[in-house]
């Protein structure tokens, strides 16, 4: 189910859809491919409405989860399909079909059947079938979900490279949201059958809309806060007992609002230490090393639970049980409008 | 505990040892007794030939015969086409009333055979005018035929990835060829299969044949019926061996055929 | 834009339209015709009036024996057919997939070859001085006199019980084949006898199957008529023999004939309702 999506892709541009499993993203794709039509509204591709063509006479390829691969058809038979369908010459298309390969690194390895393939190789000869009619669109369905983790890294740069020399329009399904932020231009979150926020990874990351959002991609700690003033340049807010300064735009006072705090940009305190602003008292409750830095959590005043990533320096202060301070950048704080 | 499991295993295995035993009783003893000399006695006299031999200078039988592969080769037909579409619109099928339409295909095989002859018997008759004799049997045994090529083709189709056909049609192919390029060459083996089993069921068939048949028309099934009616002769024994190998060889291969698995490793 | 699940397959199902037209037509139709001759007045072919008299001529009291021996040779076969099926279907059930597929199919074969042939080798065998009675003087039964079994109901259930028996090794089979048979593992590791696992167990959960076959055994033993024809003497008339008659010996009464066949698909009705609620307790537990 998707509902009330209005979405502007550019030309030539990376956009990922990412949202957790049953969101819609895959219903959208398969709109925009044409395996699914809406029940209202227009699909327009360069400029003309496209949502009464068959899939067939569209524009754009789609690249499946499992590939989808014909499996009675070899490598070369399978990338050439659709040059066939389109009644392109024998000699163009072996030209092509050898060209397709190359572009994906498979050279050799046409007269293969798909089921002789690694799975890797599998995906490659998918990207190869769907971009050998050069389509203005490719749309890819969570192409790297059946891949393990190294090897799913590799193609990962190598599909961003593939796109940047192409200059085709990349649509990416995804629900790995490290994924999406890595390879794309922009980043559509979706959710419940709606877009919630479009925007630059950066953007996504550091101003999400809302509470989804910021527990979705990334991680993120939550403070109920009251507005209780504001100055030119910040919001005063009051939360877990303290006043707080943090970045945004102007909202009345007296509003409730959510303040979404990322793990790696809080910083912990010895107790006592008083010089910076935004101070949250609290008492260290357990912290861990994961190699990359420290991961700890801390127990406000009021018993919620903040985490805090630190680098792997920071150990001076992390001793268990004992009482801290948390201190953050009012630029570092998302504010989120509360949703009761 | 450990041995009671073991002898009830045995148990198990000899039970159905005899049960096969008793469904190829009369098989082995048609063949045996085709290859004995003896007329009237079921005692073993000496291998002869001179059954087959006979058969062959039989005009009823050998006109029978052809009736025969006239008959199942067009219910084939007309089952392989219908029962492959069937099997393709089901699948695709999400609407209200799938499940009617499903029993539908599938109810032929259920009826008693009875009930449908005598339907048949009196549609012809009475509402569709259809000579009786080859075209009214070749009609009435599609009507089964129909629905076992409508299983076994759905069978086939149960593995089936549709993304494959989404994927065709994706990169340009029409309805159409999408069906010839990428659906068939999937699933032939299980038409095929279908389509042969609609042959030996066609081709074996007695007691709607029975029914519809007119008069001066008859399959082999139903010479055999009056042979067997006028009196037990070796002469039976012949045809009845011979019709056996063939139903067995066509069964053997329509039985491959629905197993043969071209995408290897999707499905067993 | 919004959009859902609905795919262009309503589209494709165009497909549909020929062979369900010509199922409509060629099965539809005639039972339908059946239905409706069974309603008119007696004559042959058709006499156009409706007055259900062929269901009151059913009553009478020689087809009421003939329909009574009818049912008690369907149950008598379906009761063989279960205790010599189950193992079987057991059995098979519990080979590797690659014999699995075999086997099963070796129990379909005779169904799907020439069942009349079939036939005809058990009367090859069950003739006096057939193999049968050779066998059974040879071990001492009979007293030297030719033992006649051929023309008996003994032949006739013995017939329903080879022609029907793939009727119910199929669904059993298929019932069989999707247990879990850790459960009976666990049944055993519990404690529970050989006798206590099949009763306790393995009966109730393969309860659709053994309803299904029992029902698809009994229903078509009803309308047999080939099997009573050539195995069975004048005293083995069942009610297929009964509709051949009406249909095609004189004097000919085709409302009969189809009245006797609306007594077998009611039953037929009747009791894949009952299969379908065993079934759906079943998938319900």
């Amino acid at each position: 189910m998707v509902r009330d999506v209005s979405l502007a892709i550019r030309e030539g541009e990376f956009f990922s859809l990412l949202g957790p499993s049953g969101c819609g993203k895959t219903t959208l794709l398969r709109l925009l491919a044409g395996f699914e039509s809406p029940t209202s509204g227009e699909i327009l591709l360069a400029g003309s409405g496209v949502q009464d063509v068959p899939a067939r006479r569209r524009d754009l390829n789609i690249v499946f989860q499992h590939y989808a691969l014909f499996p009675h058809l070899s490598v070369a038979r399978n990338v050439a399909f659709g040059l066939e369908m389109q009644k392109v010459a024998g000699d163009e298309i072996q030209r092509r079909v050898a060209d397709a390969l190359a572009l994906v690194r498979l050279q050799g390895l046409g007269a293969r059947m798909p089921r002789e393939l690694s799975g890797g190789q599998q995906q490659r000869v998918a990207l190869a079938r769907a971009l050998i009619t050069r389509p203005a669109v490719l749309l890819l369905d969570e192409p790297l979900g059946a891949l393990d983790l190294k090897l799913r890294r590799e193609m990962q740069s190598e599909l961003k490279a593939l796109q940047r020399r192409l200059g085709t329009t990349f649509v990416y399904v995804t629900h790995d949201q490290e994924e999406a932020l890595a390879m794309s231009d922009r980043v559509g979150v979706m959710h419940d059958g709606q877009l919630l926020q479009v925007g630059a990874p950066h953007e996504i990351y550091d101003r999400p809309v809302n509470r989804f959002v910021a527990a979705f991609i990334g991680e993120s700690n939550f403070l109920a806060a009251e507005v209780t003033g504001y100055d030119d340049r910040d919001l005063i807010v009051r939360s877990a007992g303290e006043s707080l300064r943090v970045r945004g735009e102007r909202i009345a006072i007296g509003r409730r609002v959510t303040l979404a705090l990322r793990p790696e940009r809080l910083r912990i305190m010895p107790a006592g230490d008083s010089v910076a602003v935004n101070l949250l008292d609290g008492r260290l409750r357990e912290c861990v090393y994961l190699g990359t830095g420290w991961r700890c959590e801390i127990e406000l005043v009021d018993g919620s639970v903040m985490r805090a990533s630190l680098p792997p320096q920071d150990s001076g202060v992390l001793s268990v049980g004992s009482r801290v301070m948390l201190t953050f950048a009012p630029p570092d704080v998302a504010i989120l409008e509360s949703d009761s | 505990m450990a041995l009671d499991a073991r002898a009830a295993s045995r148990w198990l295995r000899l039970a159905s040892w005899l049960a096969f035993g008793f469904l190829y009783l009369p098989v082995a003893v048609l063949v045996i007794f085709s290859f004995s000399a003896s007329r009237y006695s079921m005692v073993w006299s000496g291998f002869t030939l001179q059954w087959y031999a006979a058969l062959a200078d039989n005009a009823r039988v050998l006109s029978a015969l052809m009736n025969s592969l006239i008959v199942a080769g067009g219910a084939m037909l007309i089952s392989a086409v219908l029962g492959t579409a069937a099997a393709l619109g089901l699948r695709r099928a999400r609407f209200s009333g799938r499940g009617v339409l499903a029993a539908l295909f599938y109810a032929p095989v259920v009826i008693p055979e009875i009930v449908l002859a005598i339907g048949l018997l009196m549609f012809f008759v009475l509402v569709m005018p259809v000579p009786l004799g080859l075209p009214s049997i070749t009609l009435a045994h599609s009507v089964f035929g129909v629905a076992y090529v409508t299983i076994v083709v759905s069978a086939r189709l149960e593995g089936f990835d549709a993304q494959l056909e989404e994927a065709a049609a994706d990169l340009g192919a029409t309805p159409w060829r999408v069906f010839l390029r990428v659906t068939l060459p999937l699933i032939w083996p299980g038409v095929l299969g279908g389509a042969l089993l609609a042959f030996t069921l066609s081709f074996d068939d007695f007691v709607i044949s029975y029914f519809v048949t007119g008069p001066g028309t008859a399959t082999l099934p139903l010479v055999i019926y009056s042979m067997v009616k006028r009196g037990v002769t070796p002469e039976i024994n012949a045809l009845a061996t011979l019709i056996l190998l063939v139903s067995f060889a066509i069964l053997a291969l329509s039985i491959w055929l629905q197993g043969r698995n071209i995408t290897a490793g999707e499905k067993v | 834009m919004s959009g859902h699940g609905s795919k262009p397959g309503t589209r494709a199902v165009g497909v549909l339209v020929p062979p369900a037209a010509w199922l409509t037509l060629l099965f539809l139709g005639p039972l339908c015709v059946v239905a409706l001759i069974s309603l008119m007045a007696p004559g042959a072919p058709v006499e156009w009036t409706i007055d259900g008299s062929a269901y009151q001529r059913l009553l009478d009291p020689i087809y009421l024996g003939v329909l009574w021996r009818s049912l008690s040779l369907a149950v008598m076969a379906t009761v063989l057919c279960l205790v010599l099926g189950y193992p079987l279907a057991y059995y098979i059930a519990r080979r590797p997939p690659r014999f699995r597929r075999v086997l099963f199919f070796l129990v379909l074969v005779p169904l799907w070859t020439n069942s009349l042939v079939l036939i005809y080798g058990w009367m090859v065998m069950l003739r006096p001085n057939g193999a049968f009675d050779q066998l059974l003087q040879g071990l001492g039964f009979g007293g030297g006199e030719p033992l006649t079994i051929l023309y008996t109901p003994a032949a006739v259930i013995l017939g329903l019980v080879y022609w029907y028996l793939p009727f119910m090794v199929y669904p059993l089979y298929a019932s069989i084949e999707k247990l879990d048979f850790r459960l009976l593992e666990a049944a055993r590791d519990l404690g529970a006898g050989g006798l206590a696992v099949l009763v306790r167990v393995l009966l109730p959960l393969t309860l659709p199957g053994i309803a299904t076959g029992c029902l698809l055994v009994f229903v078509e033993a009803l309308g047999a008529f080939v099997v009573p024809d050539l195995l069975g003497g004048a005293k083995s008339m069942m009610l297929g023999n009964l509709v051949q008659q009406r249909f095609l010996s004189v004097p000919q009464d085709w409302p009969m004939g189809a009245a006797a066949a609306m007594l077998m698909l009611a039953l037929l009705l009747v009791g894949m309702l009952w299969a379908s609620r065993v079934g759906g307790l079943r998938r319900g537990a």
